[in-house]
């Protein structure tokens, strides 16, 4: 068996088996075949490369665009602070009060508003009480209600539309309205209402007529 | 320089490596013959045989810069017909081995062999399962450790296969004698 088995072996470690006739062309066709693969393979790396730097550039502008926060800027106002400072009820105490802090503060919160839709601003109003000096605006001291404005800022803030409140406007008719409760106390409302639209109405026409004048002279 | 001249194994190889075409036709009419008479001792059909070949062939352009001068060229190329042709019984499921020998029976036995050294029939003739096993160990001289390794199989089913490869040969010889 031995010998069998060397025989065997010698036999086809000699042997040879000629290919048919057309093999090296089949075999120069594979050889050209591997060329232009690899080429493509380079050109696909290039093509994905491109790709996946186009999707990221995209990528990161959706991000951006979803999430302006994101880029380094002004901090937006998160809350609304009611001046600490003890409020004078003195006219001009009560102007600087709604021009300078209530009005800008409402446009601020707006503002805000605008960032944050569903998050209603935080509202951190003074712990301290109100410290309101007796101090006379006609003749006898009165102390003149302070205007809460929280309830005002708190509208402002969630409405989309900007309020601008002219305070001067809004203190002058609350003092005619406490001059004529002062002054007819006994008096039916109706007619108070009436004293109350003339006066408004008094008030419109000369605004109504100053308009016309600017106009005019423009 | 003639490209027409034969190169030297060396000079061979390292124009080769360089994608020398007329180098590579000289490799490859060089060892084709011996090369698909390696890829039939596993493939009985001689056409897949040569596709075997033109696949290994390939191979040995494609990695030529791998081999190292420690080791016989023709064994380095050997060795890719002898991957690619398992490869190719792998794909077409021809890699089933039987553990217990004694369930596959030879499937030719009454066949008459003429005494002509047809030895590819008689291992054509052999279950499949042992008739590489044969071939690597007999013919190629892979130890059992390298033929487990190669057909993912475990050594003693590398030993009992050969031993059942041997048995139906002997029976076989002892018939045509």
């Amino acid at each position: 068996m031995e010998d069998f088995e060397k025989e065997m072996k010698d036999f086809f470690q000699r042997r040879e088996i000629k290919p048919s006739t057309d093999v090296w062309q089949r075999m120069e066709h594979l050889l050209n075949e591997d060329k232009p693969v690899k080429q493509k393979s380079i050109k696909l790396y290039y093509l994905l490369s491109a790709a996946a730097s186009v999707l990221l550039f995209v990528g990161l502008w959706i991000f951006f665009e979803k999430n302006p926060q994101s880029i380094p800027e002004t901090k937006p106002i998160e809350a609304v602070v009611i001046n600490n400072e003890p409020q004078k009820t003195d006219h001009k105490v009560n102007k600087k009060l709604s021009k300078e802090s209530t009005v800008k503060k409402l446009s601020k919160t707006h503002t805000h508003s605008k960032n944050t839709s569903n998050v209603p601003p935080k509202i951190i109003v003074n712990k301290e009480p109100v410290v309101t000096e007796k101090l006379p605006i006609t003749e006898k001291k009165e102390v003149y209600p302070v205007y809460d404005i929280k309830e005002e800022v708190f509208i402002a803030a969630r409405s989309n539309v900007e309020i601008k409140v002219d305070p001067q406007r809004l203190l002058e008719s609350a003092e005619v309205e406490r001059k004529m409760n002062k002054a007819m106390p006994e008096e039916k409302s109706i007619f108070r209402d009436q004293r109350l639209w003339e006066i408004i109405k008094e008030k419109h026409n000369n605004f109504i007529g100053n308009f016309a004048n600017t106009i005019e002279v423009e | 320089m003639n490209l027409k001249t034969p190169f030297s194994e060396s000079e061979l190889i390292n124009q080769v490596q360089n994608n020398n075409r007329t180098a590579q036709k000289q490799l490859f009419d060089r060892f084709s013959p011996t090369m698909l008479s390696t890829c039939r001792q596993y493939i009985k059909d001689l056409h897949n045989a040569e596709d075997v070949m033109l696949c290994a062939f390939m191979k040995v352009f494609q990695n030529i810069n791998q081999y190292r001068n420690d080791s016989s060229f023709e064994g380095w190329i050997r060795k890719i017909m002898i991957r690619e042709s398992l490869s190719f019984l792998r794909s077409k499921k021809e890699l089933d081995f039987i553990e217990d020998a004694n369930q596959s029976v030879l499937s030719v036995v009454s066949d008459s062999y003429e005494i002509s050294n047809d030895y590819q029939k008689l291992i054509d003739d052999l279950p499949k399962g042992c008739r590489y096993i044969f071939v690597l160990s007999v013919i190629e001289g892979y130890k059992h450790q390298e033929i487990a390794e190669m057909l993912n199989i475990s050594v003693g089913t590398s030993k009992s296969q050969l031993a059942y490869a041997k048995k139906l040969l002997k029976q076989q010889i002892e018939l045509i004698r």
